[in-house]
């Protein structure tokens, strides 16, 4: 027999050997699972309950056939409720109810209710990351005075699904930097490593205010500050865009800045870019922040309420007016954060991490006196504001000498 | 016989001429024309009616034989002289002592003569000039290059590649294979140039063929592969002399064989099959732009319907949401799963291939609305298959239409197969798999001793004319892996 022949007959016995045992399910080799028999979920929550037991709800994508759905007692929106002591029996739980199989692969978006992310972040993300299926790249946040199911649950004025409401916010989350997209594998690595702590986004249930009543909305705001694994406090949108600028997160804002003989400004934040350096001073480490933001006036509002900036010449002085009130009321509100968290003795700035990559020997010498030393260790904020533009039209390039 | 022998009004016996008549006797197409030459010597022309030209017969051989004036004691040895010095109007004139001979020479276009009496003939090739004129390319056209192409007879081809390399190192030797067909197999090449081993080891091959007939050019390509019987093309073919030419220069071995209008090149390689003739017309930006698609292309043929397959059977979790769940929506009552669903869709679209190239060409367009468009959109609408098959199929066609090479596009569908079933039993591990069976498969096929995968491997760094092609003027080696003589093709004056 030639060799040809005998090494195709070896591979189709290999092949049929492969086939006919992979088809039994008897390896850890992949399995075929058809499409159609299942239900793609697309967000996840996951509440604490007040036996200790978990709910897990589940948002599934819409489809033409939700068939499947329509057995479970529980089923209002297109929204699962399981209840479980773990999060594997609540997902088992909910395929009894199910036609189809619950699949996970698809999940874009975990929310951990608040409930549950003081109890324990960690003992819900474990089910998660062991899930090969599940993908690391997805959204979780952390629901602000709610629950992740009544996030779920909530309905929105232009039909959208709570789970579409959330992605787009985290989208446009740069646009004022009041949160930021956190994603699986960032929390996970967070709660790896000894020098951070995880921080989520936050989603809060909002009412609507105009008095008109209709479906109450869900916004974006701020972050969850998490200690270890759990939740420690929430930081409102302004120290979430100080916390932004503090970690390189920061992408656009808004800055109103009064000024004296001037008005109101309205200034665009952007281009803003932080170096954390630390040195030794006094035996302990000590921090600074340099911080540079680049901003454009955008619109005045005169001292008499009315729009008069095309009357308004900018100087030099002017200038320098301008950048300083900026840079003073951002200043501020890095110190107000850095000062929280000391306060907090929660490391979310990456303090240690900064210092543990500069001179790790150092680190390692300090690091067991790190939680008495952090809260009193100096930290400075340099900011350095420049104002780009005013975008007036007689005076668009440059200021009147 | 004996009609045909009183027609040759020989006198005395002749067992030569006796002997051709016997063997060829039932061919309808057998002619024996006696001739008086210069009123002395009685003889006989025997031919194949049709295989040579008559009018050349009569006015160059004949003519010149019956108006010779002999002396009156001239012997038939004089008459062997008077032939023998030139006296014949014919280029190519032997003596003949064997019938098996002369009847060979006859399959080929000569007429033999025959005298009373003798123990000698003349065969004299005159052959008939049904041969198709030299036409455009149908299979390799291409905007700015020559119009002409191969023809059947392999003289006008060689004659062809001569009005292209005015050489004095070109060398074409013939070698006749098939028991039966006696077909004439020339095998090019530039002496000073081409690797002496390979041009020996593709004699060898050509001459160890124990053939009846080269019935098609795939007998000669089998030959040339020995016993390594990959579906991958081995042997590259060409119907263009320009591309012959630049490739006989290159080093490369050509083969022209009589009857077909078609070259063959050896050795072959991925590379060589991948590359169009027209890159070398375009500009070599643009031209390493077009392979390199290309190659991606090949790589979406071969691949996508496993990956397909995998990715929707197995790791549905690599789609983007948005995505897995359109073709969800469109997969709901489609009763097959992905892999019988792309096993059948292949399998139509070979069944369409095949079909458009047995139809006649004015029927041929049919077979594509009614497969493509009828078929097809009812099958979708029917939902037996689902839209998103149609259009993974429909981009694996159209990607495998860019391969320059025919014979490769073939391997590739079969391939295409194989990964297809590896992927439908071990999703993405089964692609890899197969994709790392096929690697090692091209990797350790050889042509004549150079790697089929050459210059990629085997540590041919210096080449420039692989998936990217430089200038000319920068590429100023032939291919180092072909070991060729003369390494250099052009050199910097100065």
């Amino acid at each position: 027999m030639k060799r040809n022949t005998k090494a195709l007959i070896g591979s189709l016995f290999l092949f049929a050997l492969v086939f006919s045992v992979n088809a039994g399910s008897r390896t850890n080799l992949p399995q075929r699972e058809e499409l159609t028999r299942k239900t793609l979920i697309q967000a996840i929550g996951v509440d604490k309950l007040s036996d200790d037991s978990m709910r897990v709800t589940f948002a599934p994508a819409m489809s033409r056939d939700q068939e499947s759905l329509q057995g479970s007692t529980e089923e209002i929106n297109n929204v699962v409720v399981s209840d479980g002591k773990t999060f594997f029996e609540a997902v088992k739980k909910a395929q009894t109810f199910m036609s189809n199989t619950v699949y996970l692969g698809q999940v874009d978006l975990i929310i951990v209710g608040e409930e549950a992310a003081r109890d324990d972040l960690g003992k819900y993300i474990d089910f998660i990351t062991r899930d090969q299926d599940m993908r690391m790249s997805l959204h979780i946040v952390v629901a602000k005075r709610a629950t992740a199911e009544e996030v779920l649950r909530c309905d929105s004025d232009d039909g959208a699904t709570s789970f579409e409401t959330i992605e787009s916010l985290l989208l446009d989350a740069g646009e004022m930097s009041y949160a930021g997209e956190i994603q699986l594998r960032q929390v996970v690595q967070a709660m790896e490593e000894e020098t951070r702590n995880p921080i989520l986004p936050a989603v809060t249930i909002a009412k609507k205010e105009d008095g008109r009543g209709g479906p109450a909305t869900i916004s974006m705001t701020g972050y969850g500050i998490f200690e270890d694994t759990k939740l420690l406090r929430f930081l409102d949108e302004d120290a979430a865009k100080a916390y932004n600028l503090l970690t390189g997160r920061f992408e656009n804002s808004v800055a109103v800045l009064p000024v004296e003989g001037i008005g109101t400004l309205s200034a665009q934040l952007l281009n803003a870019s932080v170096d954390l350096s630390v040195e030794e001073q006094d035996g302990k480490p000590a921090f600074a922040f340099r911080v540079g933001i680049s901003a454009n006036i955008t619109e005045r509002v005169g001292k008499d309420g009315n729009a008069k900036a095309q009357e308004l010449r900018f100087t030099e002085d002017t200038m320098e007016q301008l950048e300083e009130t900026l840079s003073g009321q951002l200043r501020n509100e890095m110190e107000r954060v850095i000062a929280q968290a000391q306060a907090d003795g929660v490391d979310y700035l990456g303090l240690s991490d900064t210092l543990y990559r500069s001179d790790p020997d150092w680190w390692d010498k300090i690091k067991d006196q790190w939680g008495t030393l952090y809260p009193t260790l100096p930290v400075k904020v340099e900011l350095e504001s420049q104002i780009l533009s005013f975008y007036t039209v007689n005076q668009g390039l440059g200021m009147e000498e | 016989m004996e009609d045909m022998q009183k027609k040759a009004h020989f006198r005395n016996k002749t067992p030569l001429f006796d002997e051709v008549c016997a063997k060829l006797q039932k061919n309808s197409d057998f002619r024996v024309r006696p001739i008086l030459i210069g009123q002395r010597f009685q003889g006989a022309f025997v031919f194949l009616d049709g295989m040579i030209n008559s009018g050349q017969l009569s006015e160059l051989v004949m003519r010149s034989l019956v108006e010779h004036r002999f002396e009156e004691d001239a012997t038939v040895e004089d008459l062997y002289a008077y032939i023998d010095s030139g006296g014949i109007y014919c280029p190519d004139q032997k003596k003949q002592t064997e019938a098996d001979v002369i009847i060979k020479q006859m399959l080929t276009g000569s007429a033999a003569l025959f005298f009373d009496g003798a123990a000698e003939a003349y065969t004299f090739e005159i052959k008939s000039t049904f041969v198709r004129s030299v036409s455009e390319p149908t299979n390799e056209n291409i905007t700015k290059g020559g119009k002409d192409a191969f023809v059947e007879r392999w003289l006008i081809n060689t004659a062809l590649v001569r009005s292209r390399l005015h050489s004095p190192d070109i060398v074409v030797e013939a070698v006749t294979v098939g028991r039966q067909s006696n077909t004439n197999i020339a095998v090019v090449y530039l002496q000073n140039t081409a690797n002496p081993d390979l041009v020996q080891k593709a004699k060898d091959c050509l001459a160890g063929m124990e053939v009846d007939s080269i019935a098609s050019l795939g007998i000669v390509e089998e030959a040339l592969c020995g016993d390594d019987n990959s579906i991958f093309p081995q042997v590259t073919n060409t119907e263009r002399p320009d591309s012959f030419c630049a490739d006989i220069n290159e080093g490369y071995i050509g083969i022209i064989i009589d009857g077909f209008p078609f070259a063959l090149l050896v050795p072959g390689s991925i590379l060589q099959q991948m590359q169009a003739p027209e890159d070398y017309a375009r500009h070599p930006v643009f031209a390493s732009a077009i392979r390199v698609l290309r190659f991606l292309l090949m790589g979406v043929t071969l691949l996508l319907p496993g990956f397909y397959v995998s990715v929707l059977s197995f790791h549905q979790e690599m789609l983007p949401s948005r995505l897995v769940q359109s073709i969800m929506n469109a997969r709901l009552e489609v009763p097959f799963d992905e892999l019988i669903e792309m096993v059948v869709m292949l399998v139509a679209f070979e069944v369409l291939i095949e079909a458009g190239l047995r139809m006649p060409k004015n029927i041929g367009q049919a077979v594509s609305i009614v497969g493509a468009l009828i078929v097809g959109e009812a099958a979708v609408s029917a939902k037996l298959i689902s839209p998103a098959v149609v259009i993974v199929v429909a981009i694996t066609a159209i990607a495998s239409f860019t391969l320059p090479s025919q014979d490769l596009s073939n391997a590739v569908r079969v391939w295409r197969f194989v990964l297809l079933l590896f992927s439908g039993v071990l999703g993405l591990v089964g692609l890899v798999l197969g994709a790392i069976l096929l690697t090692l498969r091209i990797c350790s096929l050889e042509v004549l001793g150079v790697p089929y995968m050459a210059p990629l491997i085997g540590g041919h760094t210096k080449t420039k004319d692989s998936y990217f092609r430089r200038p000319f003027l920068q590429d100023q080696k032939r291919p180092e892996f072909l070991g060729n003589q003369n390494k250099t093709r052009r050199r910097t004056k100065g």
